[in-house]
């Protein structure tokens, strides 16, 4: 009965001081809110980088790249190498029985693309005709070429969903031509969606030729920028990899290793950046969170520590009329964790609503970090109540008089 | 022995404001007040009227000395025992009254129900807001009353857990003499209804409304005499009103 009395009084005081309690609230608010929205966007954006590195990079691709250099060196050092060339990767399909299949990619620079006064950009790659199933693309409209088209220089293509929505709206565009650079080519299908792949290119804004046409029609080019294979044997993928080597060192006249004009990038390198990217994931979020946090904490128990050193004079009076230290330190203690707790679920809250919103514009995988929220929100109602609690606890302790003073 | 009240031997306590200079607040006071008791403690500003009051109160405790409270010695009793004391044998009026701001009359005067174990506080409260003439302004929050209002509502705080004792620390300090006056009414009447009243005050004029002064000077009682004819501070009241309508008829004669 007592302890609800005081309750009771002291939520009159927090509804008595709206301005200091609203403020309290909206610290605590606006710092788990940010909490929520920074903590989940960073795992979501990860997902979405590490599923993607793993989609391009099944366990049974080799990947061949032309230069040697990073994987996140930029497109144009990567053109700059003009060692690679389409008879390499023949070569390694004819003397390896572990591979299965294979597809050389060679890529040009943004073109503008036209239709019927209608203009885009997109960067045109050309494939072979196993670039179909080696990539896993999905034409959903039309065909994809065939190997005669290649032969030919046949002028087709195939429009990615953002292009053939810039040209053709909601018109089917298979059949229509098309002008890439004012060189007519005619539209054999559309393929799905792709995303945007690890290097951040769109690939949803791609034309897609047959390589042979590229290489000729578009770039004039006699080399790719790389090459994917597949293997049979996942197990052999290793030694695969290293045959690989040999043949292109054999056919590059290359007699050192650290000469290498390419590279050849298998499941377990990839697995290994994955890792490195994972760690800095796993390292700089937590930070940035740990950061908000502190920084949320420190205004929530600077407010506590205003309004208590405020109230110590209410303190000494509750003190001189008969108030019990540990009176006092259960008003507080309620006050501090109710505000605190109270804030912290609102703050989550608006935190998931603003995700509900964000997540589609950053088109990112819908993930919530429940673990590390509730540990925010463990930590932040800790330090909330303690920074409530501690200077009440200081003043409930004084002579009622010098509290008073 | 039985019908002392307060019983104080040989008190002291002393601050330093410097480490050269120590002041001594109280020194080796002995001091016996009985139920029912009107005591004015008066002094210069200073000379420890406060520091008396405030242990009285069990807000403070002494440095040595002895006081036994209703025949109970209290420095040995813990915090949470000096609590209760003050809340059931002790209301306090303060000088800057003490009441918590944007909170209404009757929720201040609750407070120390608060803590008590009694029932039915919103009665009491509005009882005692009564008792002090404030029944009108029971939901007026601080900032919309006058300061002896205010001071009134403090009154009606420290009584209304029905303590025995009732101390007021400069009580008229912050107040005009009318407002001054109605304030030392109230704790007239509430001495007639039984209240040990023990007043501070430097104002020798309102000091003589009790009926026993204490003079207290750097810490020592200097003179402790009985007021034959303590002032009615209602029948001051109604003289001035009397001389404030005379004055206004005349002017309106003019």
């Amino acid at each position: 009965m007592k302890l609800i009395r005081i309750a009771k009084s002291g939520y009159k005081i927090v509804v008595a001081h709206k301005v200091r309690s609203i403020f309290m609230i909206l610290s605590v608010v606006v710092g788990i809110a940010a909490l929520t929205v920074v903590i989940s966007l960073g795992k979501g954006t990860e997902q979405k980088i590490l599923g993607q590195m793993k989609k391009l990079f099944s366990s049974n691709t080799i990947m061949v790249i032309a230069g040697k250099g990073r994987m996140e060196s930029n497109q144009m050092k990567e053109l700059s190498q003009a060692s690679l060339k389409l008879d390499d990767l023949e070569e390694i399909k004819n003397n390896l029985s572990n591979v299965i299949d294979w597809d050389a990619v060679q890529i040009s620079p943004e073109r503008t693309v036209s239709y019927a006064g209608k203009n885009s950009i997109g960067l045109i790659s050309g494939h072979t005709t196993s670039g179909e199933s080696v990539w896993n693309i999905n034409v959903t409209d039309g065909r994809f070429f065939t190997e005669t088209e290649d032969k030919n220089l046949s002028r087709v293509a195939l429009l990615a969903p953002n292009i053939a929505r810039d040209l053709f709206g909601n018109s089917n565009p298979v059949g229509q031509e098309i002008k890439i650079d004012n060189i007519p080519f005619q539209v054999i299908g559309v393929i799905g969606p792709r995303g945007m792949d690890p290097h951040g290119i769109d690939k949803d804004s791609e034309i897609l030729v047959p390589l042979n046409t590229l290489m000729r029609r578009v770039v004039n080019l006699d080399f790719i920028m790389l090459g994917k294979i597949l293997v049979a044997d996942e197990k052999e993928i290793s030694t695969t990899a290293e045959e690989i080597a040999k043949i292109l060192r054999q056919r590059h006249s290359i007699t050192n290793e650290a000469q290498d004009d390419f590279m050849v990038v298998t499941p377990t390198i990839v697995r290994e950046m994955i890792k490195t990217a994972s760690r800095i994931f796993n390292l700089y979020l937590p930070l940035v969170a740990m950061i908000a946090l502190l920084v949320g904490s420190i205004v929530v128990a600077n407010l506590m520590l205003l309004s208590v050193n405020e109230r110590k004079y209410e303190i000494g009076l509750r003190l001189a009329v008969g108030a019990k230290t540990k009176d006092v330190l259960f008003q507080f203690l309620l006050e501090a964790s109710s505000i605190t707790i109270f804030s912290g679920m609102l703050g989550i809250a608006i935190g998931l609503i603003a995700l509900k919103f964000i997540y589609p514009i950053m088109s990112l995988p819908y993930t919530i970090q429940w673990g590390t929220l509730a540990m925010c929100f463990i930590i932040s109602s800790i330090i909330g109540i303690a920074a409530g609690y501690y200077p009440a606890k200081k003043a409930a302790n004084l002579n009622p008089v010098d509290a008073l003073r | 022995m039985e019908n002392i009240m307060i019983q104080i031997r040989a008190l002291s306590k002393s601050f330093s404001k410097d480490s050269a200079s120590v002041i001594k607040a109280a020194d080796n006071v002995d001091i016996d007040v009985k139920p029912g008791e009107f005591v004015a403690i008066v002094g210069p500003s200073g000379s420890g009227k406060s520091t008396l009051m405030n242990i009285i109160g069990l807000l403070d405790k002494p440095e040595s000395g002895e006081y036994m409270l209703d025949g109970k010695e209290v420095s040995k009793l813990t915090k949470d025992e000096l609590a209760e004391i003050r809340n059931k044998k002790i209301g306090f009026v303060f000088q800057q009254f003490h009441l918590l701001p944007k909170t209404t009359a009757k929720e201040n005067v609750e407070i120390p129900l608060i803590y008590s174990d009694k029932k039915n506080i919103n009665g009491l409260a509005v009882n005692a807001l009564e008792l002090v003439g404030l029944k009108d302004r029971v939901n007026h929050i601080p900032t919309e009353l006058s300061g002896g209002q205010q001071q009134r509502v403090a009154i009606a705080r420290a009584l209304v857990n029905d303590p025995e004792i009732i101390l007021a620390d400069e009580p008229t300090g912050n107040l005009d003499s009318k407002a001054g006056l109605e304030v030392i009414s109230v704790f007239q009447k509430l001495n007639k209804l039984g209240k040990t009243l023990i007043l501070i005050t430097h104002d020798k004029e309102i000091a003589l409304h009790a009926k026993r002064i204490l003079e207290i000077v750097d810490g020592k009682i200097v003179a402790d005499t009985i007021v034959e004819n303590p002032k009615d501070a209602a029948n001051e009241l109604q003289n001035e009103t009397i001389v404030e309508e005379v004055l206004e008829m005349n002017g309106g004669v003019k």
